[in-house]
């Protein structure tokens, strides 16, 4: 994978003694590493190796966000400061040694070459739900999975009716109280003959099932992902949520915005790094968009680096920001 | 002080210049005429060059809302108003005969500028008329995928939300 | 506009472009366009005249709008200069539904003479329409 180009690495706040150790390991791994580097002090390096325990290595630390291209690797002199180390710098350990600067090189080489840079933070980890999901649930997801037939959930707190052809769904109650039937246990999902006249009265007062399983999936998994989900699973929405679902939820907007690229598969992972969504809300979310048939699944992504993040440009962060204040989103 | 733009387009009686007075801050200026075309639409008048609403952003900064008009013979409306556009909101008439033909017709229309920025597009929850998956299937056919929403624009907060999907489409892009 | 109106509407537009069109060799194009950019009669030229009857409805609308903002009252007609040539759309004084005349001229055509003559072809249309109550 050796690029013709070679990768510009510098450093801020090495000592001098460091810096020497640092050319020459260059040198010594030129051909063994899987791109080529050079050591450059005038151009913007690709990594800049920095030492947070001087003033001007804290700075270049805190500033990295302003150059979101540039791979941050910090110099570990001090224990101490490895607690307070963000997720998407490389860590270096001193005293600089020739393996564990190879993998460091190697590492940023494949962020790079992608184009992903530091905007590819570790993989977050998305909760998976612990316990079995509630049997109303389960009802549900068998009754969205079906495409015709009429259906009946039948409870202390309710009763439902659902129509699978028409996607329409009835509720004896005159409130839904969602978590408490998620409580309750042995709800099951029962196929009705239709031609019944309480089932025909019903159906005169049906509405669309997607207010219902959306709200129902909400609340499935406490933030966490259903078992049939996976944070690390591509997925794609082949429909946009309805406005109604979407409308109290400006979160839900984004998310949405980025399940419903039509070239990029994403992770519930890897959008959860990139928005500024709580992780249990895309999982709440994703078990809702499961739930109501929106979502296509692509394959498992294993160990590889997340989808780059889009890079938003800093004027339209602040276009967008104050066309929304101003609107009040 | 600069000037931002977002477009609305659809067929006549789609309810452009209704979704633009939601949201503008000035009354709508608008270029309606009477009507003569009664088989086309009962409406007793007809958008012929533009719809104009702005919203302040402070900074000295605007963004305009231009509403189009809806009838093909006004396409050379289209592309002058597309120039500089940051996206484009297509609303939808599910009452009319062909509603799908008519969103085809115009994702035809504004091709180069949904290609270039972005779209949403917003149909009118009237009972009838296709359901939300036969629009999907057309944006499908085209390769596309863009928000396409059941909306209500006498609402605020239903133009508020397609405005909404469309900056986020846009950020992401 | 009904059927049987615009039929006889029409006519009386036709007649009076042709004359228009006989008595001026500078004039290269002219229609009569509804307020909602409908041709309704024309010269035969190679300009399209859906096109323009739509682009002369805009153009007054848009005219329209400036002169209110500028509280001058009534927009009466919209004068376009080109590099070779010159368009003039105006109004078709007491027509019950705003119909604007445009007409195209030549380099060689004056704006006096083409204004001096499509006004007179407006006028004569205004009152042959008033004059059958359409």
């Amino acid at each position: 994978m050796a690029n013709e180009e070679a990768f510009l690495v510098s450093h801020i706040g090495l000592s001098s003694i460091q810096e020497t150790v640092l050319k020459s390991m260059l040198a010594v791994l030129q051909g063994k590493a899987t791109a080529r580097w050079e050591y450059s002090e005038a151009a913007a390096p690709g990594v800049l190796i920095v030492n947070p325990a001087t003033p001007q290595g804290a700075e270049a630390l805190k500033n990295r966000a302003s150059t979101p291209q540039r791979i941050i690797a910090v110099f570990v002199e001090d224990e101490s400061l490895v607690i307070a180390l963000p997720p998407e710098v490389i860590r270096l350990d001193a005293p600089l040694r020739v393996m564990s600067t190879l993998d460091v090189l190697n590492a940023a080489a494949m962020r790079l070459a992608t184009g992903s840079g530091s905007s590819t933070p570790a993989i977050i980890n998305m909760p998976q739900m612990q316990m079995p999901p509630s049997s109303f649930t389960l009802a549900l997801r068998e009754i969205a999975g079906c495409s015709k037939g009429v259906f009946a959930i039948k409870s202390s707190a309710g009763d439902m009716y659902f129509w699978a052809d028409e996607k329409r769904v009835f509720i004896s109650a005159e409130f839904v109280d969602y978590a408490k039937l998620h409580q309750l246990t042995g709800l099951k999902a029962i196929s009705v003959t239709p031609g019944d006249a309480a089932i025909e009265q019903a159906w005169a007062l049906a509405k669309p099932w997607a207010g219902l399983l959306w709200q129902a999936g909400l609340l499935a998994g406490q933030g966490s992902l259903l078992p049939w989900l996976s944070g690390d699973c591509t997925y794609k929405l082949r429909r946009w949520p309805d406005a109604s679902l979407l409308a109290s939820r400006p979160a839900f907007v984004r998310l949405s915005a980025h399940f419903a690229r039509s070239k990029e598969w994403v992770t519930p992972a890897s959008v959860a790094q990139t928005t500024s969504a709580k992780v249990g809300d895309v999982a709440d979310y994703i078990n809702a968009c499961s739930l109501c048939g929106y979502l296509i699944a692509g394959e498992r992504v294993i160990a590889a680096p997340p989808p780059a993040a889009p890079v938003v440009s800093e004027e339209k962060k602040s276009l967008f920001g104050r066309i929304r204040a101003t609107l009040g989103l | 002080m600069a000037e931002y733009k977002i477009l609305i387009t659809g067929p006549m009686g789609a309810g452009k210049s209704t979704a633009i007075s939601a949201v503008s801050e000035i009354g709508v200026v608008s270029t309606d005429v009477k009507n003569s075309d009664l088989a086309q639409s009962q409406k007793a008048t007809t958008t012929v060059a533009m719809d104009y609403g702005q919203i302040s952003l402070g900074n000295g900064d605007q963004l305009r809302i231009y509403g189009t008009p809806g009838q093909e013979r006004f396409d050379f409306m289209w592309s002058i108003l597309s120039r500089g556009a940051l996206g484009l909101i297509i609303l939808l008439d599910s009452t009319r005969p062909q509603p799908l033909a008519d969103l085809n017709k115009f994702l035809d229309g504004f091709a180069p500028l949904i290609k270039e920025t972005g779209a949403v597009i917003g149909v009118s929850n009237k009972p009838g008329g296709p359901s939300i998956d036969a629009y999907y299937e057309v944006l499908a056919a085209r390769d596309m995928m863009l928000p396409l929403f059941e909306v209500d624009v006498r609402k605020k907060e239903d133009v508020l939300l397609m405005v909404d999907a469309l900056l986020s489409v846009l950020e992401i892009r | 506009m009904d059927a049987n109106n615009s039929k006889a509407i029409a006519a009386i537009c036709q007649a009076a472009l042709d004359k228009l069109h006989t008595d001026n060799t500078g004039i290269l194009a002219a229609l009569i366009a509804s307020a909602d950019g409908f041709n309704l009669a024309a010269i035969q030229s190679d300009i399209s005249d859906e096109r323009l009857a739509a682009m002369t409805s805009a153009m007054h609308a848009l005219g329209e709008q400036i002169v209110k903002e500028v509280d001058l009252q009534k927009c009466h007609n919209v004068m376009i200069e080109a590099a070779v040539g010159k368009v003039l759309m105006l109004n078709i004084p007491g027509s019950k539904d705003g119909l604007i005349m445009t007409a195209v001229a030549n380099e060689a055509m004056v704006f006096g003479s083409l204004l001096f003559a499509c006004r007179q072809c407006a006028t004569q249309i205004g009152e042959k329409l008033a004059a059958s109550r359409l």
